[in-house]
């Protein structure tokens, strides 16, 4: 399977998952609104506090997950928060807590859960971000040196491809205009009339444009082989 | 070649996942509200929301009328009841203000029943009034302003009362414009004055400490007539203007009553009766030897009474908890419950031992489900006899269910009947009336309830696996010496107002329930455990509530304290 739609299912899994997180948290943190939590020995703030906090801050992760369009944001956003998770447990560990879960009661018991059964999926959801998303990061960076991407000169959309598909022609996967797949970077052609070198972004092919050289209008083309 | 672009449709999958999964939480939290509100028995919100009776009910000479205090929303309240209407006029209502408010006083009636008056304290404005309402409608008839530290009040008779101080007496005269004025001031009197009442027209006795001291307010002279030397004096009381004092002492064999006559024998007392344990709320009515009191009985507990003219102290069985007796003529009234029903005012006639309930705690349309007690007796590890009630939730047929251990005086407490309708099996071991009180005497506690654990862990339905110990303010200390004699024992811990707590790293892997209020200026040593016993791995739930003291002085506190304890009964494990 394709890594970027794994990457993409993943984002929408851990969107999906963090939202669920985030409302858990929300809810069951205000089910217990009249009881005074312990202090979280981490931060040394009240464990409510804490919650409200990591809820909040998943929530502002699900809206940037959503908003933006760059899957390495994403990947590396999901990874930020899964690590700080991950940092917060270890936290616990160096303060010798002995069963983390016993911090989560009040929220478990809004949901009819003991603390084990509520921690637990919250630790594995912790885990999922943080394993998923670097290694998706880790497989992105490796995939992407032996890819190219390049603009389609009619629309505009982005279009990515393997190097070794370089040279071939194959119509535009967003408007079917008829593109040759060529490394990315600028062309570079003489003017007809002045020989003047003239460089130019792929996406502009086709273009009639005044040479800047000597004025006379020219056609940009591709350059010969 | 591929396309790696994100398409708008996908974009928009995202945000239906997420909003999805938000929905998907909400509903699931909907669903069990809904669930829990329909699983919930409308009889254990009953019970929750039952009303608390305070100080003792006042009834006028005539037995046909009571002045009592029972718990509101917001405070406690002074009601006035005709025993032949069943609805209860409330006079006045105390808001709760935790430890910082005080308490109003009782003054109850006066003779011939044209008065009864009661002192509230009015917080707010740092003052303290003391109410006069007619006998007869109840309509409050005037209004005087007392001294802040007023304690107790007595009727000296229908033109004048008394009422006490820490330290001082003070006299109120009737005017004759209907209202009332102080009259005398009598500061001084005794270190710290309790038990104050009326010995005639002229005379006042009290108790201080161990001593008993009077006061004859036509002269202004105070004397000390008597002195515990050989026993603790725990408490004084009278009959109506007769010239003697019934004395309830103790000491390490037991619980002795004195009639102590202030005519010429005073320093003779006449021993009446003696108890190893258990004699509380005694009343004297005088007409001779004619006196009542409280004591425990293997089937709940028992009234013990000598007529007018009896030789002998008649026992009339109660099936059920009491508290708070007051005897009148031939007639008792307490607070108290039948095994299997709710609690109310009682009366009994001590003649022909016939009970009545005459105001029942629960307002609500919805009945509170009663589980019936049985009654059992063991012997505790320092070889003495107690009696303990088993509430067996009979809906849970053989299984085993989670055990519920406590010492308590047996009165009522919704707590227990809470547990056994969330299907524990609760069994509570009587406590010594001799722990209630500022006594110096051991409590047995611990020795009590790990005694009532080997008898409980042989009944086929405990799961002795799930034993849960309550305690409530100082008993907390034993439960704190039981925990650490026997770490293994409980499964959880429920601690009202506690005194004392366990050692936080001698536990692990257990669930505690403590409750206190915020004003009781424990909260930030109960955090500190809470930060140390979760740090050790157990599941602490910690109800401070605003407002309150150590113990509840509101409905409200009351119910959310039951509410608190439903949901930790209920919480899965």
């Amino acid at each position: 399977m394709d890594r970027r739609i794994i990457s993409r299912r993943f984002v929408t899994s851990a969107v999906f998952l963090l939202a669920v997180f985030a409302t858990v948290l929300a809810l069951g943190n205000g089910a217990a609104v009249r009881l005074t939590l312990p202090r979280d020995p981490v931060t040394g703030l009240g464990m409510n506090w804490t919650l409200w906090s990591v809820s909040l801050v998943s929530v502002i992760v699900v809206i940037v997950c959503l908003k933006s369009r760059s899957l390495q944001v994403q990947l590396a956003l999901l990874l930020w928060f899964g690590l700080d998770l991950v940092l917060w447990r270890l936290g616990w560990a160096w303060m010798e807590v002995r069963d983390p879960a016993n911090y989560f009661t009040e929220a478990a018991r809004a949901f009819q859960f003991s603390p084990a059964w509520f921690y637990t999926p919250a630790a594995g959801v912790a885990s999922f971000l943080v394993l998923m998303s670097c290694g998706l990061l880790v497989w992105d960076q490796l995939a992407s040196r032996r890819e190219v991407k390049i603009i389609c000169e009619k629309c505009g959309g982005h279009v990515i491809f393997s190097r070794k598909s370089l040279g071939q022609q194959l119509p535009c996967p967003h408007c079917g205009h008829p593109l040759k797949l060529r490394r990315p970077g600028n062309l570079k052609m003489s003017c007809y009339f002045c020989q003047g070198h003239i460089e130019f972004p792929s996406h502009a092919l086709g273009t009639k444009m005044p040479c800047p050289h000597c004025r006379q209008d020219i056609t940009l083309v591709e350059p010969p082989q | 070649m591929k396309q790696h672009t994100i398409p708008a449709a996908r974009r928009n999958w995202n945000w239906t996942w997420a909003g999805g999964g938000v929905l998907l939480v909400i509903a699931w939290k909907l669903i069990l509200v809904a669930v829990v509100a329909l699983r919930e028995p409308a009889e254990l919100a009953a019970l929750a929301e039952l009303r608390e009776f305070k100080q003792e009910p006042v009834p006028n000479q005539a037995n046909n009328r009571l002045v009592f205090a029972q718990d509101t929303a917001e405070g406690i309240g002074i009601y006035y009841c005709d025993l032949a209407s069943p609805q209860p006029q409330l006079l006045g209502e105390q808001k709760e203000r935790g430890s910082r408010g005080r308490r109003f006083g009782m003054l109850g009636w006066s003779p011939e029943d044209k008065w009864f008056a009661c002192a509230f304290p009015d917080d707010q404005r740092n003052e303290q009034w003391i109410q006069v309402f007619d006998g007869q409608s109840g309509k409050l008839a005037s209004r005087l302003g007392g001294e802040l530290g007023l304690k107790q009040l007595v009727w000296l008779s229908n033109e004048a009362f008394a009422y006490s101080t820490e330290t001082g007496i003070r006299t109120v005269l009737r005017q004759g414009d209907g209202g009332w004025a102080h009259r005398r001031n009598y500061q001084n009197v005794a270190k710290r004055l309790d038990d104050l009442t009326a010995l005639s027209p002229d005379v006042l006795a009290w108790r201080d400490g161990q001593r008993v001291g009077t006061l004859d307010v036509g002269v202004g002279v105070a004397r000390e007539i008597w002195k515990a030397t050989t026993n603790q004096l725990v408490q004084i009381t009278r009959g109506r203007n007769e010239r003697e004092l019934l004395l309830n002492c103790q000491d390490a064999a037991g619980q002795w009553l004195y009639r102590l006559q202030l005519d010429g024998r005073e320093n003779a007392p006449e021993r009446l009766y003696e108890a190893t344990d258990y004699i509380r709320d005694v009343r004297w009515l005088g007409q001779g030897i004619s006196y009542a009191f409280l004591t425990n009985a293997p089937g709940g507990c028992a009234f013990a009474v000598r007529l007018p003219g009896a030789d002998a102290v008649k026992l009339i069985p109660w099936a059920g908890g009491a508290r708070r007796l007051t005897f009148n003529g031939s007639k008792l009234f307490f607070y108290g419950y039948e095994d299997g029903d709710a609690p109310g005012i009682w009366g009994c006639d001590a003649v022909s031992g016939e009970f009545k309930k005459h105001c029942p705690a629960g307002r609500g349309s919805a009945e509170p489900g009663v589980v019936r007690a049985t009654a059992g007796t063991l012997t505790n590890r320092l070889g003495q006899t107690r009696f303990y009630r088993l509430l067996n939730p009979s809906r849970s047929g053989d299984s085993r269910r989670p055990v519920l251990l406590a010492q308590e005086l047996n009165e009522w407490f919704a707590g227990f009947q809470i547990a056994a309708r969330c299907g524990y099996l609760v069994a509570v071991v009587d406590r010594p009336f001799e722990h209630t009180w500022d006594g110096d005497l051991p409590h047995t506690w611990a020795e009590d309830v790990g005694a009532l654990y080997d008898v409980v862990a042989k009944h086929p339905n405990a799961d002795t696996n799930r034993v849960y110990l309550y305690a409530c303010s100082r008993d907390s200390a034993g439960l704190s010496q039981l925990v650490s004699e026997q770490p293994a024992l409980a499964r959880g811990l429920i601690c009202y107002s506690p005194a004392a707590l366990p050692d936080p790293a001698r536990l692990h892997g257990r669930k505690l329930l403590l409750t206190s209020g915020d004003s009781a200026g424990d909260s930030k040593r109960l955090r500190s455990f809470q930060d140390r016993a979760v740090q050790k791995g157990n599941a602490v739930t910690l109800l401070l509530q605003p407002g309150s003291g150590h113990m509840p002085g509101s409905g409200n506190i009351e119910t959310q304290r039951a509410r608190e304890l439903i949901r930790f009964l209920q919480a899965p494990d």
